[in-house]
């Protein structure tokens, strides 16, 4: 089980928080886009091996919205940063800890 | 140590309180505990502790839990046991033990109280960190314990910090990311029938840790040779432990088969306690060491580069001789003994470690895969990390080359009867991976998740090309790799993972202010999420039917009244309130005036309708939203998401007011009378108190607010008042109500009543895949605002035709109520091209209708819209019904009744 | 005056060495949501003329003329429930109209139940995820989260003394829940 940090509230269990796929998708205006790249918002969204920028709720605590970045391979945690902030840059590759290192 | 008497096959042994079971059918010399699974061939044990590949037992007494290792139950008062061949069975009854778990955050979490782990807490201790200590032997000291020896004092003063906590008979069964593991902590069949009744018998414990250090010990190895499965022949480690710490007496004459140093010190505990050790076989060319030199000064013979090759039986087919094999000359002699001490060096427990990733490294010095790990988080130590303690300098190897015949009962995995004959035939079928070929030959794959046979299955790997097996010449174990475990590294009873999660509180059950009242009326509760509602409220002798029947009439044609708290509300406040509005839902709210109430639908941004309900203006900044019983979570989420995440500019709060108000529906051409008599502050009459208004009153002091909403189309009223009145009021009208006949009524009438006006109940009319315009709804669909969602219905695939929507059936047989979720097909459809009956719709609500006196239903028709009139069939298993299409709305059409 | 019906009532485990468990029932409540750091905050507290924790977690006691006890808790940056002031709705209604801000009577959203005992940690520990070890969650925090599935707010509110907000709902489950986790305590 993951433990996610939510910036209000601490380290708490994956299963207060929902999650809510890539961060920085912002709602276009419907009315400027063609059917195609309105289907795209709804329905196409990045699923990287590595490093995701997500969004995620606390619904069980708080309630609020914040972003993160997640190794969807290491399950590591990047940084969180609050919406409408500024995105922080994506963290480097993960150190593989072992013996001599 | 007490003396108790246990019972074990239905004969009664006696044993010591607290000693392994295996330790007390040994000393009562029953050797052969069991026959194998698949080749039926005698077994005893052969381990200590959960390694144990033979001596499997179901418990007779308390919850006759299967498939326990003889190793590790503790002999207790009361026990009753019995032997297994390999295949637990599961107890007709429930098991009703206790069963709880325990969320527990610490500093250091050290796994493995033998000397490393304990060396390991004493040094957190001193940093000024909590410790919880867990390891799953009855108590301290690791192997110290196999020797019968104490602790030394330093070490008994870390078992006495205040910061430490040990847990002992605690497993940890997995370990998971971010220094998260699970234990199982067994805290009862030790104490046998002394236990107390609420005491858990296991306890999982969810350990969230700063840091862990890994000391999980070590399994002594088996060796691969010829009929090395017989009762008699055992790791050395535990042989020596039975003989000398438990008083097993039953061996006169061994033999010990070493590769390692272990071997001789485990020869010379036997020796000290009187077996006649007969020769210790070494498959080196040489050892030294002080545990040689004892043994050697003890006069027990050794020869090396000598290995044990096969073995004979006696009439009960356990061991009576041995053939040793000396491996340079290959000569071969044979020498009686009845047990033969194996030790072929140690298998750190790397299990634990591999769970979250981490590659074990071959280390051939320690002829050994080892976890050397340091990091903040994560630590391993002692042999684990190739602390081996002593001068075991073992040698790799893992028994003599065999012939095809001797490999048929060279056992590898015991438990799973799979040999090195197994092997051979899964590598001559071009099997290389060991992930494979445990799927292959079954290796690895009992309880015992290859404690002992997974190592043997990499040595085996790498000694097939000396062999002539067609293997590759000089493979190392590094090349071939270790296994990879996965959790729980012991198995754990399902019943401990459910805990206290069992019947009624396995899941929530959610009640209303009026549960116990509707208990009391003999209500048929049904489940709506995790809320239980009045299903319906028969009277003695009634069926469902009749009860449903009666509450449809006297809300059609008296009064009813029904209990609907489970809505979802949601206060919604701020300047911006009315323009949020607007754009969650399809209709306009800033056009609504205060003081009343409109129904509306919302669309998530695929155009796709999520969920329904009234919302009242209670002011011009204020509003009430209900939604759906099961929608309430999940439509604020909605709101919040997109006030937090698009439109923070919005000034708009929204408050869960879900179970701070309950709600009363009264219902019937005889509400406004029935509630006059309560409410007695406003003017309920139609021109005063028109349909889709709300009002603020008074009973009997208590604030209620009441608004003309019908879910039926019937004239109705909702008194909505604090949750702490509901039963009041509701007790109150009732009185009031007995002139009336005032009728309760439940959830199957409120269905029956709102299909004949219908309204649709998201989740069951639709199927998360309909517009506004599938369900007919386009009235409600603004055109001159923007909304979430009203992008999508320009999308060619939500304008196509074909689409199914929502219509009105009714059967041609009035009396033929269709099952709802029944398929229905055009009318005489024949199979198409490939033999089907394509459909065309389904039934999503079906009921009886007094007021129609006849059966109806809702129905998703491709294109229903357009195909009133139209005939078509309905299959149900063999009978064909036939149905008409009709419009949705069975009665009052114009909207006449609810005034 | 009619008497409100609390969702346990008639529960009752007596007092026990352990943990006692009781419900304080028909705790006033208000829910308040208003923006940290603004004017309306400010004019917030003044009117209620108490100061309101800033940091979510935290629990600060207050004192209110004519009530017993009452206590402000942050939930969120911009949201907070005061338990026990009768009066909260009727202050703040005049300012409504300069600031925004929402205030909600909510005291039948929840009942509370509150845990008491040496042992009261431990009994919390089987259905609480979340680590309530004194450096983590020491007396005067406060926290949301899910207890036995029910949403719940737990209140660390004195030493030895917890008090669980919990669902009206959900109130009979949740306290079948802590009577059954306590049966071993006591």
């Amino acid at each position: 089980m993951l433990n996610i940090p939510c910036p209000h509230c601490g380290l708490r269990n994956e299963t207060e928080f929902h999650y809510g796929a890539e961060a920085g998708v912002a709602y276009p205006d419907p009315n400027t886009l063609t059917d195609s790249e309105w289907a795209k918002y709804l329905h196409i969204r990045a699923n990287p091996k590595g490093w995701l920028a997500e969004r995620w709720v606390h619904f069980a605590g708080c309630g609020r919205w914040f972003n993160l970045w997640r190794n969807t391979i290491t399950h590591e945690i990047g940084p969180v940063y609050l919406p409408f902030t500024t995105q922080p840059k994506m963290p480097g590759n993960t150190v593989q800890e072992g013996p001599g290192k | 140590m007490s003396e108790i008497i246990f019972s074990f096959d239905d004969k009664m042994y006696k044993g010591q309180h607290g000693e392994p079971l295996a330790a007390a059918l040994l000393r009562n010399g029953l050797l052969s505990i069991t026959n194998s699974t698949y080749h039926g061939r005698p077994r005893g044990v052969v381990g200590l502790g959960v390694e144990e590949p033979n001596a499997l037992v179901q418990l007779v007494s308390g919850t006759q839990e299967s498939m326990l290792p003889a190793t590790v139950i503790e002999v207790a008062e009361g026990l009753s046991a019995r032997s297994l061949t390999g295949i637990g069975a599961l107890p007709d009854a429930p098991d009703e033990a206790r069963y709880d778990k325990t969320n527990c955050y610490v500093d250091t979490l050290v796994i493995g109280a033998g000397l490393a782990g304990l060396k390991a807490a004493g040094e957190e201790l001193r940093a000024g960190r909590e410790v919880l200590l867990i390891d799953d032997q009855p108590g301290p000291g690791g192997h110290l314990r196999h020797l019968g020896a104490g602790l030394p004092s330093a070490l008994q003063d870390v078992l006495a910090h205040q910061n430490l906590t040990y847990l002992s008979r605690c497993t940890a069964t997995g370990l998971y990311d971010q220094n998260y593991v699970i234990a199982i902590e067994r805290r009862s069949d030790h104490l046998g029938s002394a236990a107390p009744a609420n005491r858990a018998r296991i306890r999982v414990w969810h350990i969230r840790a700063g840091q862990i250090v890994l000391t999980p010990g070590a399994f002594q190895r088996p060796l691969i040779f010829a009929n090395n499965d017989r009762p008699g022949i055992m790791l050395s480690h535990a042989a020596a432990t039975y003989v000398t710490v438990n008083g097993v007496r039953i061996f006169r004459t061994a033999v010990v088969t070493t590769v390692d140093n272990q071997g001789y010190r485990d020869a010379l505990r036997l020796h000290n306690a009187g077996v006649q050790v007969q020769a210790i076989y070494d498959a080196r060319p040489g050892a030294k060491g002080s545990s040689v030199d004892a043994a050697s000064a003890a006069g027990i013979p050794i020869r090396f580069r000598a290995a044990v090759l096969d073995t004979a039986s006696n009439a009960e087919g356990a061991l009576h001789s041995v053939t040793i094999q000396d491996l340079d000359t290959k000569d071969a002699f044979e020498i009686t003994a009845d047990l033969l001490a194996v030790s072929g060096g140690w298998t750190p427990i790397v299990d634990l470690a591999t769970h979250i990733g981490i590659k074990p490294k071959w280390s051939e010095e320690h002829a050994a895969f080892l976890v050397n790990h340091f990091t903040d988080k994560l630590r391993t130590a002692g042999m684990l990390a190739g602390d081996f303690g002593g001068d075991d300098d073992p040698s790799v190897f893992f028994g003599p080359a065999l012939d095809a015949e001797q490999a048929r009962y060279a056992y590898i995995d015991l438990q799973r009867d799979a040999t090195l004959h197994d092997l051979r035939r899964g590598v001559g079928a071009g099997l290389s991976s060991i992930e494979h070929i445990k799927r292959y030959t079954t290796i690895g794959t009992a309880h015992d998740q290859g404690k002992t046979s997974g190592m043997l299955t990499i040595g085996a790997l790498c000694q097939l090309g000396d062999a002539g097996q067609g293997g590759k010449p000089g493979l190392s174990p590094a090349d071939v790799g270790t296994l990879s475990f996965r959790p729980p590294y012991v198995p754990i009873p399902f019943v401990a993972l459910a805990g206290r999660e069992r019947g009624e509180l396995s899941d929530p059950i959610r009640i209303t202010p009026l549960h116990q009242w509707h208990v009391e009326a003999g209500a048929v509760f049904e489940d709506v999420g995790q809320w239980k509602r009045p299903w319906y409220f028969a009277k003695p002798g009634e069926s469902m039917e009749d009860a449903v029947r009666r509450e449809c009439i006297a809300a059609r044609e008296g009064v009813a009244v029904m209990d609907a708290s489970t809505l979802g509300k949601i206060d919604i406040q701020g300047p911006d309130a009315a323009v949020f509005l607007d754009r969650i839902y399809t209709n306009m709210f800033s056009t609504l005036p205060e003081g009343q109430c409109r129904y509306g639908l919302m669309c998530k941004a695929d155009g796709i309708v999520f969920d329904d309900g009234v919302t009242t203006r209670l002011g011009k900044n204020h509003f009430l939203m209900t939604t759906t019983t099961g929608g309430a979570a999940r439509v604020l989420a909605w709101l919040e998401e997109w006030l937090q995440t698009e439109w923070p500019d919005l000034k708009v709060y929204c408050t869960s007011v879900t179970e701070h108000i309950s709600t009363i529906a009264l219902v019937g051409p005889k509400s406004r009378q029935l509630l006059s008599e309560l409410v007695t502050d406003i003017d309920l009459s139609k021109d005063a108190f028109p349909f889709m208004h709300s009002r603020m009153a008074t009973i009997d002091g208590i604030p209620v607010r009441i608004a003309r909403i019908s879910f039926s189309g019937e004239l109705a009223f909702e008194v909505n008042a604090e949750w702490g009145y509901a039963r009041y009021i509701w007790e109150r009208l009732w009185a009031l109500g007995r002139s009336y006949d005032l009728t309760a009524y439940g959830t199957e009438t409120m269905h029956v009543l709102r299909a004949e006006k219908g309204y649709i109940i998201i989740g069951q009319d639709t199927d998360g895949t309909q517009t506004p315009h599938d369900l007919n709804m386009s009235w409600i669909v603004s055109k001159k605002k923007e909304f979430i969602g009203k992008r999508s219905f320009q999308l060619p695939y939500l304008k196509a035709t074909g689409r199914p929507q929502l219509v009105g059936l009714l059967p041609e047989d009035g009396d033929e109520v269709i099952p709802e979720g029944a398929y229905i097909t055009a009318l005489n459809a024949r199979p198409d091209e490939h033999g089907k009956i394509p459909h065309t719709g389904f039934v999503t609500s079906s009921y009886y209708s007094p007021a129609l006196g006849r059966a109806f239903a809702l129905a998703l028709v491709a294109d229903g819209l357009s195909r009133m009139g139209e005939m078509v069939d309905v299959p149900i298993g063999k009978k064909l019904l036939s149905a008409t299409i009709c419009d949705a709305v069975f009665i009052d059409k114009e909207n006449i009744r609810r005034d | 005056m009619i008497a409100k019906e609390s969702p346990l009532k008639g529960m009752d485990t007596g007092t026990a060495a352990a943990v006692t468990i009781r419900e304080l029932p028909g705790l006033h409540t208000i829910d308040l949501r208003v923006a940290p750091g603004t004017e309306a905050q400010a004019a917030v507290a003044e009117a209620l003329g108490i100061e309101l924790p800033g940091k979510p977690g935290r629990i600060r006691a207050v004192q209110v003329l004519g009530e017993s006890e009452a206590h402000a808790l942050c939930l969120a940056p911009d949201w907070w429930l005061i338990v026990g002031y009768q009066e909260a709705v009727e202050k703040l209604a005049p300012l409504k109209n300069g600031h925004h801000f929402s205030v909600v009577d909510v005291s039948g959203q929840r009942t509370t139940i509150e845990l008491e005992g040496p042992n009261a940690r431990e009994v919390l520990a089987h259905l609480w995820e979340q680590d309530l070890r004194e450096k983590s969650f020491p007396a005067g925090s406060v926290s949301q989260g899910l207890m036995a599935k029910a949403p719940v707010i737990v209140c660390h509110i004195a030493p030895s003394r917890y008090r669980v907000m919990v669902r009206s709902s959900f109130a009979l489950h949740l306290w079948k829940a802590l009577v059954d986790a306590a049966e071993e305590w006591n």
